[in-house]
Order: C-alpha cells, then sequence, then structure tokens
C-alpha cells in the first residue's frame, strides 16, 4: 500500500514526518527509512521524527515495506547561524553542578536562527528561560534534571500593576486564574521564532522534591510547570521527553501557532496534577504524535476562569491533535473546567486512548461566564481500549474552592446570566470503545442544556467485570457499571449508527432531553 | 515584644476595648497572635461577648479567631446566631459605615463556616456599596473621611479573608479597594488625627498585601505619620510602624 508521506515540520537539524499508513499512533506495521539512499533505521510511529540532519542540505526520505517503497517525500533543512554548546559556557553535565547560568548565558548570546547545543549529560538546573529566534537542542543521552530547592526558583507574579495604575501585566498563572507560580523549568515570555528539539529529557524531579506534598496549599508560590509560554509565537518542541512534573506539564499560554511534535510524557499514575498538556486561551496548535501516560488529564483544553475570560476574552481555539497515545490518567482530552473564555475549534483524531478514566472530557459549571462557550469539538477515528467513560460533559463540575455550593451544584435551574456558561456541538464519529464501564453521560444545566451532541459510526462495548465508578465529578452522580448512555438537559442527541453492547438496561437513558434523532 | 498597645489593652477587662474607638489597637493585638498574652485576652474578649449576650458583626472577629485558636463550639455558634440575625434584618440602603459593620463579617463566615455558598453575594454586596456611592466626578463616595477609611478597613477585611483562587471576587474587592484609596489621600493631610490613623492603616495593608506600590504609597504613609506625630499622635504613629514592622 502507498500513502503520501508529509511533512510536519522542518529544523536545521530535525525534521518530522508523517507516515499516514492507517494506524493511530503506531504504524500499522514497522517501516524502513531510507535517508538519500542511505540505511537510516526504522519508523514505528505515524508522527516519526528524525534528527542529527545537516542545516541548508536537500534530502530524500523514502519508506519501504518488506515489498518495497510506500512513500517518501524531499525537503531541505532550515539554515543555521551557529552553534553554541553550553560546555563551551560552563555547563559542567555531571548532574551536581548548578548549569543554569551557563546554559542561560548561551540562550541570551545566541545569534539568529543559531543552535544552542546540550549534548549528552546531566545538568542540574533551575527554570531557563525561551529568547526570541533561537533553536535549542537536547540531543540524545542528555537530561536536564530540575532542581528541588524551591527556595532557589524565581517567581512570577500573577499580575503586576503598572505604574499609572490602569492596566495589569500577567506573568503567573494557576489553575485558570493569574496568581503567583514558580518560574517552569523552561520558561518564555514574549518570544517568537523558537525551536526546542531533540531527544533528550527534561526531568522535573516531582518525584524527589516537595512538590507533590500538600499540593493544594500554596507555598510561597504556585507550583511550576516544565514548559510555560506566555504571550509567544511561532513555537515549537520537538521529540523532548518531560518526566515527573511538578504540577501541570506543557501550559502554552495566551500564544498563537504552535507546534508540538512526538513528545512524550510521563509521570506517576498516582502524581498530583500532572496534566500533559494544557494549552490556555491559544490560537492555532498542531499536537501530533505525541505520547501521554500520567497522573491527570493527558490533554485539558483551557480558556481561564471567570475573571480571565472576561477580562482577556480569549478562546483556546483552533487545535488539531492527531496520532496521540493517551495513557493512564484521568481523562484522554478535557476542555476546562477552565474555560471561561471559550473553546472551539478542536479536531482530534486517529489517536489512542488506554486506560485513562475518561476519554472525552469536557468539564465546567456555573460561574465559568457568558464568554465560556464550548464548541466545535470533534473526535473522529479514536480508539478507547479500557476507558471508564469514554464520552463525559459536566457541567455541574465541583471544582474549586466553592465548587459543593448549592449555586454550583443545583439541579433546578437557575436565572441565566453573565455566569452561566455555554456547550454547543460536541460530535464523535468513527469511534470505538471497548471494556468501558459506562457509555458516556452528558449532564447539562438545566437552564441552559448542552445543544448539540452527535455520535455518528460509534460502537461501545461495555465490560463485564467493570468496577463501579461515577462517570462525572458533580454531586449526586452515584457510581455504576455496565451503563449506557445518559443524557441529562441535553437540546439534541443525535446518534447513527452507535451500537452499545453489554451493558444492563436501555441504550440511552434520557432526562430533559428535547430531541433524540436516530 | 515591647508594644505599647499590648499594655494598653491588657489594662483593660476582656470585652472592654472592643468598640469601634479601640478597633485599631485591637487588629494590631490580633496580629500578633503569637503573643500569648494578647491571644488570651481576645479569647476571653470572645467569652466575655458571648456571655453578655453581645456578640455583634463588628465584634465577632474576636470569635473567628477564638475559633481559630480553640475549635470550641460556643464560638462557631455564636458567630452563626450573629449571622442568623443579620439575615433576618432586611437589607438596608447602601451605607460605608454599614458596610463596615457587616461585609467583613459575611466574608469571614462565608469562607470559614458557610462553605463559600454565598462568597459571590458578599462581594457583590461590596460592589453595591461602592457603585452606588462613587461619584465619578469627584471620585470619591461622597462620606465623610472617616466613613471612607471605615469602608477601606472593610475592604482590607474581605480581601484578605477571601481566597485568591475565588480571583473575580477577590479582585473585585482589590479593584474597589484601589479607587477608594485614591480617592481618599488627597484629604490625608487635613484629616483629623484619627482619621489619619484609619487611612494610614488601610494603605498600609494595602502595601503589605502586594496590592499597591511600595513606590508610590510608601512615601505617602511615612508622610501620614509624620504628620500624626506632628499632632502629638504619638501612640497612633507607634502602633502603625510597630505593628507593621519596617514596611
Amino acid at each position: 500500500m502507498m500513502f503520501e508521506v508529509k511533512k510536519l515540520f522542518v529544523s536545521a537539524r530535525s525534521v518530522t514526518l508523517e507516515l499516514p499508513d492507517g494506524g493511530l499512533y503506531n504504524t500499522k506495521k514497522p517501516y524502513r527509512i531510507l535517508l538519500n539512499g542511505e540505511e537510516w533505521g526504522m519508523a514505528e510511529t505515524v508522527v516519526h521524527s528524525m534528527y542529527g540532519l545537516w542545516p541548508d542540505t536537500k534530502y530524500v526520505v523514502k519508506v519501504l515495506d518488506e515489498n518495497g517503497e510506500v512513500g517518501r517525500i524531499s525537503f531541505r533543512t532550515e539554515k543555521e547561524s551557529y552553534t553554541l554548546n553550553v560546555r563551551r559556557f560552563g555547563a559542567v553535565g555531571d548532574g551536581v553542578h548548578d548549569d543554569t547560568a551557563a546554559i542561560q548565558a548561551a540562550i541570551n548570546v545566541c545569534p539568529k536562527k543559531g543552535r544552542v547545543l546540550i549534548p549528552a549529560g546531566e545538568y542540574h538546573v533551575l527554570p531557563i528561560f525561551l529568547k526570541s529566534h533561537v533553536r535549542i537542542e537536547i540531543q540524545k543521552g542528555a537530561t536536564l534534571l530540575l532542581d528541588t530547592d524551591r527556595s532557589k526558583f524565581p517567581i512570577l507574579p500573577g499580575m503586576i500593576h503598572s505604574t499609572d495604575e490602569t492596566s495589569d501585566l500577567n506573568l503567573g498563572s494557576w489553575e485558570g486564574n493569574p496568581l503567583d507560580m514558580f518560574a517552569a523549568f523552561i520558561s518564555g515570555n514574549g518570544v517568537k521564532d523558537v525551536v526546542l528539539y531533540g531527544e533528550g529529557v527534561l526531568d522535573g524531579q516531582g518525584d524527589k522534591a516537595d512538590w507533590w506534598v500538600n499540593h493544594r496549599t500554596m507555598r510561597g508560590a504556585w507550583r511550576p510547570r516544565m514548559f510555560f509560554i506566555n504571550d509567544c509565537e511561532d513555537v515549537t518542541v520537538q521529540g523532548i521527553s518531560f518526566r515527573n512534573s511538578p504540577a501541570w506539564n506543557l501550559q502554552p499560554y495566551f500564544s498563537r501557532n504552535l507546534k508540538f511534535l512526538n513528545i512524550h510524557v510521563t509521570a506517576p499514575a498516582d502524581s498530583p496534577n500532572t496534566d500533559g498538556f494544557d494549552p490556555e486561551s491559544c490560537e492555532h496548535i498542531l499536537l501530533a504524535g505525541a505520547h501521554f501516560s500520567l497522573g491527570d488529564d493527558c490533554i485539558a483544553i483551557k480558556a481561564g476562569k471567570l475573571y480571565m475570560g472576561a477580562t482577556y476574552k480569549t478562546p483556546c481555539s483552533d487545535l488539531e491533535i492527531s496520532h496521540c497515545l493517551m495513557e493512564n490518567g484521568h481523562g484522554g482530552m478535557t476542555c476546562g473546567s477552565e474555560m471561561a473564555g471559550g473553546v472551539n475549534k478542536v479536531y482530534l483524531h486517529d489517536c489512542l486512548m488506554r486506560n485513562t478514566d475518561r476519554g472525552l472530557r469536557i468539564k465546567t459549571r456555573r460561574g465559568r461566564g457568558e464568554q465560556g462557550v464550548i464548541d466545535d469539538i470533534v473526535f473522529e477515528n479514536v480508539l478507547m481500549e479500557r476507558v471508564g467513560t469514554p464520552y463525559v460533559v459536566n457541567c455541574l463540575y465541583f471544582c474549586d474552592p466553592d465548587g459543593k455550593t448549592e449555586y454550583v451544584q443545583s439541579r433546578e435551574k437557575q436565572p441565566v446570566d453573565e455566569r452561566t456558561p455555554r456547550i454547543g456541538r460536541i460530535a464523535f464519529r468513527d469511534v470505538t470503545a471497548t471494556d468501558v464501564t459506562c457509555a458516556g453521560y452528558f449532564l447539562g444545566l438545566p437552564e441552559r442544556p448542552i445543544e448539540r451532541v452527535e455520535m455518528e459510526n460509534v460502537s461501545i462495548t461495555c465490560a463485564a467485570d467493570a468496577e463501579p465508578m461515577a462517570p462525572a465529578m458533580a454531586c449526586g452522580v452515584e457510581k455504576v457499571s455496565r451503563k449506557g448512555l445518559v443524557a441529562i438537559n441535553v437540546d439534541k442527541v443525535v446518534m447513527k449508527n452507535v451500537t452499545i453492547t453489554g451493558q444492563d438496561g436501555v441504550m440511552l437513558e434520557c432526562e430533559n432531553v428535547a430531541e433524540v434523532e436516530e | 515584644m515591647a508594644l505599647w498597645f499590648k499594655e494598653y489593652l491588657l489594662a483593660k477587662e476582656p470585652g472592654a476595648a472592643w468598640d469601634p474607638a479601640e478597633d485599631l489597637a485591637v487588629r494590631f493585638c490580633m496580629r500578633f497572635s503569637d503573643d500569648a498574652e494578647l491571644t488570651r485576652y481576645v479569647v476571653h474578649s470572645a467569652d466575655a461577648f458571648i456571655a453578655a449576650d453581645k456578640c455583634t458583626p463588628s465584634n465577632a472577629k474576636t470569635l473567628f479567631f477564638a475559633l481559630e485558636k480553640t475549635g470550641e463550639d460556643k464560638y462557631r455558634e455564636a458567630i452563626c446566631g450573629v449571622m442568623a440575625r443579620l439575615d433576618a434584618q432586611p437589607e438596608a440602603a447602601p451605607d460605608l459605615s454599614a458596610a463596615y459593620e457587616t461585609l467583613p463579617f459575611r466574608m469571614a463566615y462565608e469562607m470559614k463556616l458557610n462553605r463559600m455558598e454565598r462568597v459571590g453575594r458578599t462581594a457583590a454586596m461590596y460592589c453595591d456599596v461602592h457603585k452606588h456611592l462613587w461619584n465619578h466626578k469627584a471620585q470619591s463616595h461622597g462620606e465623610s473621611l472617616q466613613a471612607e477609611g471605615w469602608f477601606l478597613m472593610a475592604l482590607m477585611d474581605g480581601i484578605e479573608c477571601c481566597s485568591d483562587q475565588l480571583y473575580e471576587h477577590w479582585r473585585a474587592l482589590v479593584d474597589i479597594y484601589r479607587v477608594t484609596l485614591r480617592g481618599v489621600l488627597p484629604g490625608l493631610e487635613t484629616a483629623d488625627a484619627r482619621t489619619q490613623a484609619l487611612l494610614l492603616y488601610g494603605l498600609m495593608r494595602g502595601v503589605e498585601r502586594g496590592l499597591i506600590d511600595p513606590e508610590r504609597y510608601l512615601p505617602v504613609a511615612r508622610k501620614g505619620i509624620a504628620l500624626l506625630r506632628a499632632k502629638g499622635e504619638e501612640r497612633a504613629a507607634d502602633m502603625l510602624e510597630e505593628g507593621f514592622g519596617v514596611l
């Protein structure tokens, strides 16, 4: 079978290709790769990155299976001005010496289109700050170890009032509010045209520090993320492995035109709030070929809580997520619960979710505000294996200090006002879920129901031995198992070629659903 | 710590000092909650209010303090009693002084005892008072400076109590605090000593909490304290300087 090899990204030293043979995360079979006619190695993932290329050079990649060539592509690598090896700047790389200043110096003096090279070794560092027009390569065998002493970390204030007292500078963020945070392992503020790439590792050492102890208590500032960029554009992260984050892993924030390719994000299943990828109020993002295995949501698309949503009115918009593997964790892909600026145009396709509590998980609550509109969320060609509840929309999510109050949790109609969020269209096409506990749970607000849920070519199989679970985190939602779809407060449910097997009781249980189209 | 107001308060019967005229001294007293004598004094004051059935929103800060220190239910019950009486009253027209009396108590109650059920409502009550009375042209509430001083105090109490994780509510109070402060500062120099002390307290707490720029406002505070000394109000000046340390 021939397929069209696509180029997703090329730098001076690397390229990311897509090998669309019908596989989800992995290709359907391994392929040999020839680079300019020479043996390069094997490709086993649909999104496949290659490193060690030479700048400003034309390459031809041929993809072969046992029967011969199945695809090819040619490209030219970018030009590169200089390589600044951090060892020349004093980095030791023995895992003990503090190499922060050396690496930061190399980044700060790096000329346009230059490369900061971090070769093999263990580099003990504090947060590193990005600069525009720089490429940072963390080579195979290189691990950056984040210092474990929070007292050494810089703090990024949530808000700084302007000198003339008329505006604010928002630098830090925590769960949708502009609050003081420790600077991220890799931090960027207002930078453009940056590439962070390579087969190296960023280890946040959350397992060795005290970040995961009393994690709900703010001590000094809120916990650092692994990668936080604020007001940045044209940023690409390629190939890097992120491990043991103190909190959320990657959080692009109010940024644009971003690519995250072949990243690997891992943390222990019981590590607190170690979300994998949490873009907040960003637009134009491609996340492709990522692997997540961690302690919270694999992907959580966000747009702030009420103050940020109402003040900046910046939705998270235009995201494509493809060929990813989401393992363990709470949700495969989540929208919210911080979504006050709105989340729209999200297209997740060709992904594999395995052993997550939920597949698609939309979380919101009263108080997120009228800008908080979730709309045009599409799941297509997705396989879910042993996902507890594949589809969850929960408008009564009991998060935040006031999440269990009557205002948030009431099942009675409340007045629709400037604090009421809205859920528009959610669509699932060609989705198969096996060994689930509950087929799906759609819980809208009585005063503003979910507008439209579409399911087409959807197959769900309940596990015979499923442990009971609460499909949605809202007061009054009981644990269930072998349960069909539940729709509460929904305007319209469209079901075309939907099969559910193994459930006890009806396939679709409705309460205050205006229309079901089959 | 040699604090004059400690001697001053401890010389009084518990509860006796708890009128608005002594409010600042008592507030400073609670700031030093690691001082066993002061702590005992505040707890005994709370006991005295309960025994005399004289718990009010104003003096309920002693009840919250005592509840935190002892965990005893009688303080919780007394606080709930105050709240029940407040709920039974019809809502009055917005008034800065009344806001000082009740809103900080409401916020403390919501945050500490009512699962934050009505934090939004309480923040909205602050906003109502501000919106109703604010004169955009004059950039003030048009009330006496002393009433503005009490309102600043009420705002700071609310801000300190409200979690900044409920950011929209917390921030609404901070914004009102900032404009109120800017509105009153032109009158600082000519105000009477008591009002000056109130305004300075509100200002210095804002600096201390990082709500306002110390470069801009600390010189104002220092000048104000010098004014107090020039009027012979050494104790008030000492109290502000000692209470806030070397801001």
